[in-house]
């Protein structure tokens, strides 16, 4: 009886330790797979925040350059976005004008932006336009970059644990200097933007 | 001749009834000795038979004592094997208990190095929140347009 007794108990608890065990490697993999996400997350991140600010400097650059040349306006996509606003508002769908409007606008304006991009990785992270704008050091391809920002990402989603901002940005320049982005050294004195 | 010796007739009437009843008195005597001879015998027989009798029970007696001892012996044998059986039962279970209870402790040393692995992936996980909350603020500080 007594035995009997002294069966069940450890059963139970052999049981009870498994459903332990279980869990506790289940939760492992979760919090695994989101620390994953959260590495991966980091060069994501730093890639949206260049990709916002290639956009509104673009955007910038677009208007300047429509101030500079007015002919511009005349050009077949900003007139097409000018369409957009007047069929909007000819047919009372002014939210429709304004979205589509002004949304018109925005992609001609950041297409007379365009430039070849390039980014700094240092103290500060600079992003320039590589033709308009004196540059000085070493500046990476905004679309080597990404690439580069790619493959660490893959890395990141495999497990490796990138660090801070200043390890992340160590990594994409060694990669870099081991020759897999090609690199824009300009020489001369920076120009402070007017 | 009586009469001589200045004894009468009546006298000797007297001492002869007399010294016939004493003869009468013996004759019972040697009557009831004979009787008290012959059941002294029945007695003594009696005796010898009653000290048979009393051989033959210490005898019985004996042997009664000898198998009481051989059953105490063997009862006390059987109590002894039942009770080496029972402690050998017990030692036993008390070792497949001990062994089982050591399986146990080691599968609750493994679950317990499992959920450290787990606290310890928590605080990476943590860690790991904190770090890309720096990273953002940072990038955001540090980023800007030439």
């Amino acid at each position: 009886m007594l035995r009997n007794e002294h069966k069940e108990t450890l059963a139970k608890m052999r049981q009870e330790l498994t459903l332990i065990d279980t869990r506790a490697k289940k939760i492992s993999q979760h919090f695994q797979k989101l620390t994953r996400e959260v590495e991966s997350l980091k060069v994501e991140s730093l890639q949206k925040l260049l990709e916002k600010k290639i956009k509104s400097e673009a955007l910038r650059r677009g208007v300047a350059s429509v101030i500079r040349d007015r002919k511009r306006l005349k050009s077949g996509a900003l007139f097409a976005a000018g369409n957009f606003i007047i069929g909007g508002l000819l047919t009372q769908d002014k939210w429709a004008a304004l979205n589509s409007g002004l949304s018109g606008l925005d992609g001609a304006l950041q297409g007379f932006g365009r430039a070849r991009w390039v980014v700094l990785l240092g103290k500060s992270i600079v992003v320039a336009a590589s033709e308009s704008t004196p540059l000085e050091g070493k500046w990476i391809a905004w679309e080597s970059l990404k690439l580069a920002m790619k493959e660490l990402r893959k890395k990141a989603q495999l497990g490796e644990a990138l660090g801070t901002l200043d390890d992340v940005l160590s990594r994409l320049e060694q990669k870099r200097e081991r020759g897999f982005i090609p690199i824009i050294v300009v020489t001369g004195q920076p120009k402070p933007r007017g | 001749m009586s009469e001589n010796a200045g004894i009468g007739s009546e006298q000797v009437r007297k001492r002869f009834f007399l010294a016939l009843s004493l003869f009468r008195e013996v004759s019972d005597l040697e009557k009831s000795k004979e009787t008290e001879a012959e059941t002294v015998k029945a007695l003594v027989k009696e005796k010898s038979v009653l000290d048979g009798q009393i051989k033959e029970l210490e005898k019985a007696k004996s042997t009664l004592e000898g198998e009481i001892d051989n059953s105490v012996l063997s009862v006390s044998r059987k109590v002894q094997g039942i009770r080496q059986e029972a402690a050998q039962q017990i030692e036993h279970q008390v070792a497949d208990i001990r062994r089982q209870l050591g399986d146990l402790f080691s599968d609750a040393l493994k679950a317990g190095e499992v959920v450290g692995q787990m606290f310890e992936m928590v605080r990476k996980g943590e860690e790991s929140q904190k770090g890309l909350e720096t990273f953002l603020e940072e990038a955001r500080s540090r980023l800007e347009v030439r």
